[in-house]
């Protein structure tokens, strides 16, 4: 039993989880497989799908052709191998061998499938998805499933006691074995098992899994706090005890002797021989190489200009989007001097809009949030807020009736008749990008006042607010993790960004990463408002930090699908911030020139960029995080003038200011690993779309307010939608693995790695290439295993 | 003359977008769709402005009423918003020029059905909007369900094609044309004359039929919650323009059914039969297109009903308003999660309910009363009253659960009952003034079985709302949750019929 349920957790583990889509936050796929070498994961993920998560040769062979991968790379990448450079290119151009799927994880529905040309394996994945859209809705059915409050197999079995359709579809007595299953879940695995006399049974309950992976990522998200609490998350072990009943159901129902005959063969089957993937691994590291030598040379190049007395310190999210705007913003000022720092300037807070009882996580998943933060009325005293925040439940508890009227058995055709002809005039508006959002119960001209507070509102319930200890200790740590100590100047900028896009499920997918899938605007507006306190201000001297009284820390946020850039609480008439202002726009008109090409648009794509982010039929608004490859950490000036294409990370950090290397830490197991996360998920969504995407954007169709399906049902789909991988005639991403280059002692990251295991695992199994940045004029040098660090 | 020849302007520029190679490519198929498309809906427009200057026009090829005027302009208007979605939206499609070619011959096929003159090429465009549909329901033909989905559809919709031609061979026999003009006279001729003749009962059921095979009606609703394995546009014209071909039908082809009383019982049993089977399951359904899917059968199955009471002007009034509805909550299905989620509906205790009721039978009886709407003469009338009675209640419940503080969302809500009040019987009053001249003046003499039948569906639908607070009480009792769990699976005809196409036509798998 002991044993089976660790043997069940190994298999739930290779799931990854995947955020709801209000929060949807890139994940590493292969989170599961950390502990493994890539290679190895990748021979194991075959074994149990028969594809290897990598890419397909033709983008090897399109590379060759072209040039992108040099005959130095191919040496470089079969270097102390067997292969030769020309072996290898011989292999990417032909197709990848045919893998087979191993024996021992083949599945009774696979079996059945196999022998009697059944579709058990898809009628089995849509009915027990059929249920966990029941079970995980989050208010899209007006009457929900009366088990949803219950364990998931606890509530599946009440539901599938009563259910008949798979005895309609054929598989008569399935409700029987249902009733005769044990309600533990473990229980009944082990039992499920052992009528199927399973004994290895490791492969096949990851395969087992896998056409379920979507829910069963949905699973595993909702037990991450407890993981990262250190509990066990064990939802995605009563998905396999569901999937494995349907086995249990399946095998004692067929008796046909073919099917019985091809079942004892694939319980006898050995161990699966090898998987060779070398090939491809190598054709990866080559390609890889190819980007290496690209970005080594550039960061090998002199410092462009020496640092001028900044006018502006504009900080903004380390998001590859960020480097465009960067560049052009420096292009369009240089008086102003940019910073790369993660997007929620370390304030992980919870964020309750007025009028909530909840409010969203502002902050990176591998976190919980900190602080609780409300919004306020700007200027308003707290009696008027108070009334405005009752105001506002009011009415929408009134919008609630009608929504309800409208969803209603009886009332829906009542409404139809009555308010139906209301969408005419939203679907002129629609055509012509102009759809109406919603004023959610506040009057228009009270949004632009909304503001989060620092303080105290005594009409909250909750504790919140931010108290000026903790005020004192937060600006501290914001200011040393940004390598700004000294040297202000008089107006720093703290640009969060998010995007603007409509009648899009993935749209928080665009949004800020490290704001927990949400625009970053509050998270900036707290940090300004905390560095502006004078009380703050005061502690930091005795603390060491001087800012001059006259620096002024502004919040902004960057539309990254316009390049647009909105500050708050600024005042206008104040010469530096209206000279900021001509800047930005400047440079929001430069930024979104460079990014015109890779829309398809001509010279004056300032019309058409606006359209996308309103057009409520645009399937690609922008191309959020599309071919991020590297991941930088240094001063800026090491990068800066560079053309980075928008594929690279950038991170601040001057490694002589750093005292003990706490900094380091923090950026080596935080924001690495988000960029780590996010790299591997455009890898995993563009090298197996089927898996690890999320499909064709056209089809997708919301379930349970949380997650999308392609089409009318069927597995939940995680990652990216194609749409944002691919522009129709090619992929817009290469599929590598991150390039984490970082000016910084070798010892002084090694002993990071050492320090931190998750970080170490990440490193060593290849799942990113770890680089070391030596002084100006110096190249990369790539971590080979402790105290081996190489140049090329 | 000159107003037929506009009118068949719109679908000839859709036909001729339509037949353009796709060889072509994407990109100047997508411009031709958009350009007739837009050029198509501007000579509708004109020809429905025409057709208020100067009224009707009867010929062989065009027939412009009101009935046939007002579909039109439906049709072309919802093409229009259709095709401009599908510039961006299939953006990088490697079958955008295919999509683009069967979107344009459907649309021509749709708004050749609603003006054509005669029966004959009426019966035409309804098959060719069949085929144009199968080939925009199968776009991405590698689908499991979207092939399951189609072959479903194909049945159900060659079935329909059997019982239009057998109505047509019917009506060719009696009465010696397929033109409309030709039809509706000898029709009138008829009106109040006595029993028709059976000739006339046919045809009159086979009209029936045909339209409840092509209006998703239960049993045979099963494919259209299923067709969501293609592109969202699809899905809206599919949802808007197409599916009420079936009810169109029925309109336009009013005179003849009004004829017999028992194609009107059947259109009545069936169509309150899927209106209350469709609503219920669309409560359960978790995904945002799958519960649209299901409020659509819900929608036509009402639609049907009202032309089985004899409200052929509610029933077109509804198709419009539909339509309008409903493409756009397709088209805007992906901004659901971005929306405020609504807080948890409360319980509705009886001693709400009933004040509730009553308030809501008052508000209705007075503000129709104004209206002079004849409750009392016309019972289809009183049945489609009592639905909005009942479809008021819990909404006027909660408003009087409302207290204190909250009298804001009593007001409020009690502004929305009278305000839905009003609209619906201006509405209806305004539609009975449209179309009253392209429908017949009266209906066949209902017997008391049409009575008993009108009883039992108020009763139906009464049962529907009781349903409908019993779902928002906290907890179900055993036999409401097993009831729950049928209702969640359509009451497993679905899977029936899913198992006999897989018996009798498998997909080949890797199709």
């Amino acid at each position: 039993m002991t044993m089976m349920l660790t043997q069940a957790r190994q298999a739930a583990a290779r799931i990854a989880p995947v955020w709801p889509l209000a929060d949807f936050v890139a994940v590493n796929p292969f989170l599961g497989f950390a502990d493994m070498p890539f290679g190895a994961a990748q021979a194991l993920l075959s074994q149990a799908s028969g594809r290897p998560a990598l890419p397909e040769r033709a983008i090897f062979a399109a590379a060759l052709s072209t040039g992108r991968i040099s005959e130095a790379d191919l040496a470089a990448a079969t270097a102390g191998t067997a292969t030769t450079p020309a072996a290898l290119r011989q292999a990417a151009l032909e197709p990848r061998p045919a893998l087979l799927i191993a024996a021992q994880s083949l599945t009774v529905s696979d079996v059945l499938d196999a022998t009697l040309g059944t579709d058990w394996t898809r009628l089995a994945t849509e009915e027990i998805a059929k249920w966990l859209g029941a079970w995980s809705d989050d208010g899209q059915a007006s009457w929900a499933m009366p088990w949803r409050g219950e364990a998931l197999y606890a509530a599946w079995r009440a539901a599938a006691r009563h259910d008949r359709t798979p005895e309609v579809a054929g598989l008569a007595g399935f409700r029987a074995v249902v009733t005769s299953l044990p309600a533990d879940p473990v229980a009944s695995i082990t039992a499920s098992l052992a009528a199927l006399g399973i004994t290895q049974p490791g492969a096949y309950l990851h395969r087992a899994l896998l056409g379920l992976a979507g829910w069963g990522a949905m699973l595993r998200q909702r037990g991450w706090m407890q993981e990262l609490d250190g509990a066990p998350n064990d939802g995605v072990i009563e998905l396999l005890a569901i999937r494995l009943a349907w086995e249990q159901a399946l095998h004692a129902h067929h008796t046909a002797p073919e099917f019985r005959a091809a079942w004892q063969a694939r319980l006898a089957a050995h161990e699966p021989a090898a998987t060779a993937l070398e090939a491809d691994l190598l054709l990866l590291a080559a390609y890889e190489h190819s980007y290496q030598r690209e970005l080594g040379a550039k960061l090998a190049a002199p410092i462009a200009r020496p640092p001028a007395p900044a006018a502006v310190q504009a900080a903004f999210c380390i998001d590859v989007r960020s480097e465009v705007y960067r560049r052009a913003l420096e292009g369009v000022a240089p008086q102003a001097q940019t910073i790369g720092f993660a997007g929620f300037f370390g304030f992980a807070l919870e964020y309750v809009r007025l009028g909530d009882a909840k409010g969203t996580e502002q902050c990176p998943v591998l976190l919980k949030p900190g602080m609780v933060i409300c919004e306020a009325v700007h200027g308003a005293a707290p009696e008027e807020d108070e009334v405005l925040a009752t105001e506002r439940g009011l009415r929408r508890r009134a919008t609630d009736l009608w929504t309800s009227f409208r969803n209603s058995a009886v009332s829906s055709f009542a409404y139809v008749e009555t308010a139906g002809f209301l969408a005419a005039p939203a679907l002129i508006r629609g055509s012509m990008g102009r759809s109406a959002k919603p004023a959610d119960g506040l009057d228009p001209a009270l949004l632009a006042r909304l503001a989060p507070s620092l303080e105290v509102l005594p009409w909250q319930s909750r504790a919140h607010g931010l108290a000026s200890a903790a005020r004192l200790d937060a600006a501290e740590g914001v200011l040393r993790a940004l390598s700004l100590t000294h040297g202000f100047a008089p107006i720093v900028l703290l640009a969060g960004h998010g995007s603007s896009t409509v009648n899009n499920p993935h749209a928080a997918g665009l949004d800020c990463g490290a704001c927990g899938g949400h625009t970053g605007e509050s998270n900036a507006r707290v940090a300004a408002a905390v560095l502006n306190d004078p009380g703050v201000r005061e502690g930091l001297v005795a603390r060491g930090i001087v800012v001059p009284p006259a620096t002024r820390f502004l919040a902004a946020l960057h539309d990254t699908t316009t390049d647009e850039v909105t500050l708050f609480d600024a005042d206008a008439t104040d010469p530096g911030i209206a000279q900021l202002r001509i800047w930005l726009d400047e440079a929001s008109r430069r930024a979104r020139g460079l990014r015109a090409a890779s829309l398809g648009l001509g010279k004056d794509p300032h019309a058409a960029i606006h359209r996308r982010s309103a057009d409520w039929s645009e399937v690609r608004p922008e191309w959020g995080l599309v071919n991020n490859a590297a991941f930088i950490v240094a001063p800026r000036p090491r990068t800066e003038g560079l053309d980075l294409e928008g594929r690279a990370f950038l991170h601040s950090y001057v490694w002589q200011e750093d005292q003990g290397f706490g900094v380091l830490e923090l950026i080596m197991t935080a924001p690495m690993v988000v960029a780590n996360w996010i790299n591997l998920q455009y890898y995993g969504s563009t090298v197996d779309n089927a898996a690890m995407g999320s499909g064709n954007k056209v089809l997708h169709n919301i379930v349970g307010r949380l997650g999308v399906l392609e089409g009318q049902g069927g597995d939940l789909r995680v990652g990216l939608p194609m749409q944002s991988l691919h522009d129709g005639t090619e992929w817009r991403h290469e599929p590598m693995r991150l390039h984490v280059v970082i000016e910084a002692p070798e010892a002084a990251m090694e002993a990071i790695l050492q320090k931190h295991a998750g970080v170490r695992l990440l490193v060593e199994n290849g799942w990113l290439h770890l680089f070391s940045l030596g002084q100006e004029g110096c190249g990369m040098r790539r971590f080979q295993g402790p105290g081996r660090w190489a140049a090329g | 003359m000159l107003l037929s020849w506009l009118a068949a302007l719109t679908p000839a520029l859709l036909l001729g977008a339509g037949v353009i190679p796709l060889r072509f490519g994407a990109r100047i198929l997508r411009r031709a769709a958009i350009a007739a498309a837009g050029a198509g809906f501007v000579a509708a427009a004109l020809a429905a402005f025409g057709l208020v200057l100067h009224g009707r026009q009867s010929g062989f090829l065009v027939h412009l009423d009101a009935v046939s005027g007002v579909m039109f302009l439906l049709v072309a208007f919802i093409g229009l918003i259709v095709t401009l979605y599908s510039r961006r939206y299939l953006d990088g499609d490697p079958g955008q020029a295919r999509f683009y070619r069967w979107l344009c011959l459907t649309l021509a096929a749709v708004l050749a059905l609603t003006i054509s003159g005669n029966l004959l090429f009426f019966a035409a465009a309804w098959i060719a909007t069949s085929m144009g549909l199968h080939r925009l329901l199968v776009f991405y033909p590698e689908r499991h369900g979207a092939q399951l989905a189609a072959r479903k559809k194909f049945l159900t919709s060659r079935l329909g094609d059997a019982a239009l031609l057998a109505a047509l061979l019917l009506i060719l026999g009696r009465f010696g044309s397929l033109e409309f003009g030709v039809i509706f006279a000898a029709t009138d001729a008829l009106r109040g004359t006595g029993d028709p003749g059976i000739a006339i009962h046919l045809a009159a059921v086979f009209v029936a039929l045909a339209a409840v095979l092509k209006s998703a009606q239960f049993p045979v609703h099963g494919w259209l919650p299923e067709v969501m394995e293609t592109p969202t546009p699809v899905s809206a014209l599919l949802h808007a323009g197409i599916i009420n071909a079936g009810g169109f039908l029925v309109v336009r082809m009013a005179d003849l059914v009004a004829l017999s009383a028992q194609a009107l019982d059947l259109l009545l049993v069936i169509g309150a039969a899927t209106a209350i089977f469709g609503a219920a399951v669309m409560l359960t359904q978790t995904s945002v297109k799958v519960a649209l899917a299901w409020s659509t059968v819900a929608q036509m199955g009402f639609m049907i009903l009202q032309c089985g009471l004899g409200a052929f002007a509610a029933a077109m009034l509804h198709i419009v308003a539909h339509a309008m509805y409903k493409a756009h909550a397709f088209l805007s299905a992906g901004g659901v999660v971005a929306l405020r989620k609504p807080g948890q509906e409360r319980p509705l205790p009886v001693a709400m309910l009933i004040p509730a009721l009553c308030a809501s039978v008052a508000l209705v009886l007075v503000v129709g009363v104004i209206f002079g709407m004849p409750f009392l003469e016309k019972p289809g009338v009183a049945v489609l009253g009592a639905t909005l009675m009942m479809g008021l209640t819990p909404m006027l419940a909660a408003a009087l659960m409302a207290r204190d503080e909250a009298r804001f969302v009593a007001l409020r809500v009690a502004g929305f009952a009278l305000g839905v009040c009003v609209a619906y019987f201006a509405l209806q009053w305004g539609a009975e003034a449209l179309f009253q001249a392209a429908l017949p003046a009266q209906t066949a003499p209902r017997g008391p079985f049409a009575l008993v039948l009108a009883a039992i569906t108020v009763l139906a639908f009464g049962t529907l709302l009781v349903l409908n607070v019993m779902r928002r009480s906290g907890r179900p009792g055993p036999g409401l949750q097993a009831f729950y769990v049928h209702l969640f699976n359509g009451f497993y005809v679905n899977a029936w019929c899913n198992r006999l196409v897989a018996r009798h036509w498998p997909i080949k798998r890797g199709v």
